[in-house]
Formats: structure tokens, sequence, C-alpha cells
């Protein structure tokens, strides 16, 4: 029991000079690291009327947050937290091309009840973002839930050192590095390059730029972000999952429910549970594999002994 | 299913091998004629969307035009399977009419095979297919069409929009004219066991092997079980050999390889843990493979040996 103290003080000691080294929501991260690292909520009926669809996906998100420990443990009194759910497409949220909006908006509400003091809520948009903002319902629930989303302005991209393996420096959101908590909320589902479209392929969103470079070496590029921004907390929608045409996607015969959603803070286990919902394995998806690699996280998903709850 | 797995490992590779040789953007590439070319194909894309059009919409915005070099600014990682197929250049435009808004993306893919190459590798069998153009599907939201050497995509928001749909292709499809028709070859092959709606082209790589571009695959389903029938379009005879001799290389070199005279002269037949077994000939121009031979495999071979002379 004496050494507890000294074991305490040198786990901050060495979370600090961690953190120190790397991306700047990584302090938080590590702090956030002392509980359960993933939790993973699924439904047992598949509700097809829209009002069963946004209680499922509410209740989905919550109960997945609340096996973390509760959004208290990532989001603090005063602070300024940006979501970043995938807003890339011309969709509605039936098409699943973008995240869930009552995900996203139950992720915003619980914010405001831990206390934060703002929620933006963002993304660089593949599809003319006014349009896409709007069909994918993502603005409008954002904004009943009382955050800030707002369709990005270019002049606001700045080259920003990431020090990563293939990308030392890209231009970055700045608004994104001026928060103190990120909240990543993708969306499951295919993709015809990388085969799936998980949460650390979403943090393309907080990017400016020609995009298209970083499909020559998409597994470090995007590995390169992962390590740079390390979200807080990772939430992947699996309500609906778009299992082929991806990313972009459109028709609905393409579309099965999977009445999941998965949080947590090791976000290479997060997609590597991810990818199961799309019928992959982790050793699959190259950008999982190089994240592995790299010791961002674990694709042992089972391994953290995931919070699960059926509902 | 092995075989298809590896199949679109290897087409990712080629994409990223093509990837790294393409220039970033466009003001590295192009060129005074290819501006012109795109200049040309834009004004002929402008011409399908003026109005007057169904529904008598307006248009929020001004149509926008994207070229190889920025199609991911349009489409992220979806534009890498468009420029597999050597896609030239893309309208979008939206349209609202009443309370329905649509937005119409037209692809011009240089050349027919290509569109449908394209078109076909967003297909699936189990869709609902009508008849616009040389084929088209639709659900809820959406409805896409093939036609001459454009791949089109339309996309419907709110009340009445369905409607709109199909009246929009209609309309676009008598402006585009030109061929309706899928490509010949299709017409020659084997009709009986074949999936409906299964065909493909594929440009680059057929199941990860450059030697056998470009190639159609077709599905031919037999009870429970299903072949591949791949049909790789050499430029003479002599280079159809080449392809089987390299074909049978391969297996001889990753599983074993023996002659099959019995389905043909010159035939072969091929086994490894990979693609599991095939059986292959040359005829003409032609290498036919069938991939996971399957009822009477042979017969569909031959049969599509002679079709093909």
């Amino acid at each position: 029991m004496k050494d507890c103290p000294r074991r305490t003080f040198l786990k901050t000691m060495a979370l600090g000079g961690a953190a120190l080294k790397l991306g700047p929501f990584a302090w938080d991260a590590l702090a956030a690291a002392s509980g359960p690292a993933l939790s993973i909520a699924h439904y047992r009926t598949s509700p097809k009327e829209p009002d069963g669809i946004a209680e499922e996906s509410q209740r989905l998100t919550r109960e997945a947050i609340a096996g973390l420990g509760g959004m208290q443990r990532f989001v603090n009194r005063g602070d300024i937290v940006w979501v970043k759910p995938n807003i890339g497409w011309n969709r509605k949220p039936e098409q699943a091309a973008t995240t869930n909006p009552d995900v996203v908006s139950t992720i915003i509400a619980l914010c405001y009840q831990a206390g934060a003091k703002h929620v933006i809520v963002s993304d660089n948009s593949c599809n003319p973002a006014v349009t896409s903002f709007a069909r994918s319902g993502i603005q409008e629930a954002a904004q009943k839930a009382g955050a800030d989303c707002f369709v990005m302005d270019d002049r606001k991209f700045k080259s920003t050192k990431l020090n990563g393996k293939v990308l030392p420096a890209w231009d970055v959101y700045a608004d994104a590095l001026g928060v103190n908590k990120f909240i990543n909320v993708p969306i499951a589902k295919h993709h015809g390059l990388c085969k799936a479209t998980l949460g650390i392929k979403n943090l393309m969103g907080v990017v400016g730029g020609e995009r298209n470079r970083f499909h020559q070496d998409l597994g470090n590029t995007l590995v390169d972000l992962a390590a740079f921004f390390r979200p807080n907390l990772v939430v992947l929608d699996g309500v609906r999952v778009l299992t082929a045409n991806g990313p972009t996607g459109g028709n609905l015969a393409d579309v099965q429910r999977r009445d999941t959603v998965v949080a947590g803070v090791d976000q290479v286990a997060v997609d590597s549970f991810g990818a199961t919902l799309l019928g992959l394995k982790p050793q699959d998806i190259g950008y999982i594999v190089e994240a592995s690699n790299r010791k961002l996280g674990t694709m042992d998903f089972e391994s953290l002994k995931p919070h699960r709850a059926e509902l | 299913m092995k075989f298809w797995a590896r199949r679109t490992s290897w087409l990712i590779y080629g994409l990223l091998a093509a990837g790294f040789l393409s220039p970033p953007c466009s003001a590295s590439g192009g060129g005074a004629a290819r501006t012109q070319v795109t200049d040309v194909a834009q004004k002929q894309l402008l011409t399908f969307v003026g109005a007057p059009l169904p529904g008598n919409p307006t248009t929020p915005a001004a149509p926008s035009f994207y070229g190889p070099d920025n199609l991911y600014q349009y489409m992220d990682g979806g534009a890498d399977v468009f420029l597999l197929y050597d896609f030239q250049v893309l309208l979008h435009q939206d349209f609202k009419s009443g309370q329905a808004e649509l937005a119409v993306d037209i692809f011009d893919m240089g050349n027919s095979e290509d569109a449908f190459g394209m078109y076909a590798a967003e297909r699936a069998p189990v869709y609902n297919f009508l008849d616009v153009g040389v084929e088209a599907y639709r659900n809820e939201g959406i409805l896409n069409f093939l036609q001459d050497r454009y791949y089109i995509k339309l996309a419907g928001f709110g009340p009445g929009s369905d409607d709109l749909l199909e009246k929009f292709a209609r309309v676009l499809s008598e402006r585009i004219g030109g061929t309706q028709t899928f490509p010949s070859l299709l017409e020659k092959i084997p009709q009986e066991h074949r999936v409906k709606h299964s065909e493909q082209f594929t440009r680059k790589d057929p199941l990860g092997h450059p030697f056998l571009s470009p190639a159609y695959v077709v599905s031919y389903k037999q009870g429970e079980s299903e072949s591949k029938l791949l049909i790789s379009v050499a430029k003479d005879a002599a280079e159809a050999k080449s392809k089987l001799e390299s074909l049978a290389k391969y297996f001889r070199e990753s599983g074993k390889c023996e002659a099959a005279p019995d389905l043909g002269d010159g035939a072969i037949q091929a086994s490894n843990t990979f693609e599991g077994h095939v059986i292959a000939i040359a005829q003409g121009r032609y290498l036919i493979v069938v991939v996971n031979p399957a009822g009477d495999a042979a017969a569909l071979l031959k049969k599509t040996a002679q079709d093909l002379k």
C-alpha cells in the first residue's frame, strides 16, 4: 500500500512526459485513460419508424458513453469541445454516408450536462458543404442541442507541424486546435479504397489542402493524423451501416442495420470493433494495422474487456 | 471468395502505385490540348442539363466541373474507382422544383466501355432495375443509369423528388442519345445460367494480374454453385496465347497447372490455395477463364469459345 502514492506519482510523471511529446489533446486523453477503454451498446430490436430510430440512437449513445463512466470523465466544467461527425456528403441520414444526427445531438447534450462551456460541430465536407450540413440533418440537430455548427472557412486552415512519418506538416483547421476537448464521431461505412471508413479516417475532416495526396499513402497519412489528434473520446455510429459503394453511397439497398454505438478512448480498438460491423477483420484494414504497429492502440479490442450493453 | 478478396487487394495496390505516379493537382499536369478537350466536354455536358427540364426547376448555384485532378475534392476516396476507369469530366448541378431538390452528376468516362465498367462497378444484381438508357436502377432518393460514354447519377430529396427523378432521367437520356447497348462482347457470350446484372468490365489488373487487363467478368449460377467467367481481351491471337502462358506460369509457380485437352486445343486446368480452381483456353484474341468451375463449367468454357469465334 505504501507504494501506491509513489506509483501514482511515477505514473503521472510518465504520462506527463508522454503527453508533452504527443498531440494537442494528448494530456487529457492520457488522463482519461484510467477507466474502461471501450464500451459497446447494441439494440436488440431494429425499429423501422423514424421516431423509433431516433430514440434508439439516443439511448445507444447515452449507454455507450455511460459504459465508459459517463461524459464527465472526458469533459470538465468550462471546456470548449469540438465534436467531429462525418458531414462529408449530400446524403440523408437513412443513406448512412454521414453520422446519425441523433448520435451527434446526444453527445452535445451530454457535453453540456458535464459542464462544457461551448460545443462546436463541424467537418470539411467533400460534397458542397452548405447542402451537406443541411441534408445530413446534423446542422439542425446540433443547433437545437445548443452547439455552434458551421461550415469551415478556407482561410482558417493553417500549416501545422504534425511531425508524422509521412506528413511533417499539413493544413489543419485552426479552430479545431483552439479547443480543449476533441470528440471524434464517425459513422462506420464501406470505403472503396481502404475498405472501411471509421474513426481514424474521419480525422481527414479537420484538415485541408490537397487531400487527394493522402490517398498516395493512405495508411501512413491517416495514422499521422491519428497520432497528432489523439481524440479524448471516439463515438462510432453503427446504427445504420453503408456496406457497399462507400464512401459516397446513396442507395438504400446498400444500407444495413447494425443497431450499435461504440464509445472508446482507444481509437484503434474502436476502429477494430467497427471493422467487424462491416464483416471485416481489423487486420484487413491497412491504417488500423499501421496504427497498431505504431502503438496508438490495440487491434485486440476484446483484450480491453469492453463494457457491453444490450438494450 | 478468397480469389475476389485478393483481387481487391491487388486493385488497391495498383491504385496506390498509380497515385504515386500521378501529378497531385491540375497545375502540374494537363496542357493546352487537355484543356481544349475538357472545354469541349464541359460544353457538351451543359447541353444535357439546360432548360426546359421537368418541373421547371431553378438552379441554386452554377454548375461545377471536376476533372481527374480534383475529383477527390468532390468525392474523396470514391474518386479512386472512377480514375481507374479513366474518368474525364464530371458535371455537378443542383436543381430545385417546389419542395423537391435534385442533384445531378454526369460523369463523362471517355468511352462507352469505361462508362459501362464504372456503372457496373457500383451495381449489384439485387437492385431495382428499370428501362432508361442502356440500363438503370433506382431506389428511394436515387436513380443511376448508363448511356453512351456517360454514367449519370441522380439523387433526389424532399417531397415529389422520386417522381421527378425518373422524369429527369428520361429527358437526360433523350438528350444524350448515342450508344444505348451493352458492350457487344456481352451479347455474344452464353445467356444460359447467367446471373442477370452481374456483368463487370475491369480495366486494370483483373483478379490481381496485370496481364489479364482488360477483362469482362460475368457470374454464372447452377443450383447453389456460382462460377465466374472472365474474358481477357488481347490485341490479337498471339497476345491471347501469351496471356494464357502467363496464367499457366503463375499457377505452376503458386500451385499446379496441367494441360486439359478435353476442354479444347491448348486449354489448361489449374489450382492454388489463393484462387482455387480455374480452367482456361485462348480463342482468337480472347483468353477465356472460368474461376471456381462449378456445374457444367466445361460446357460454359467451350460454348464461350465457340461464341467468340
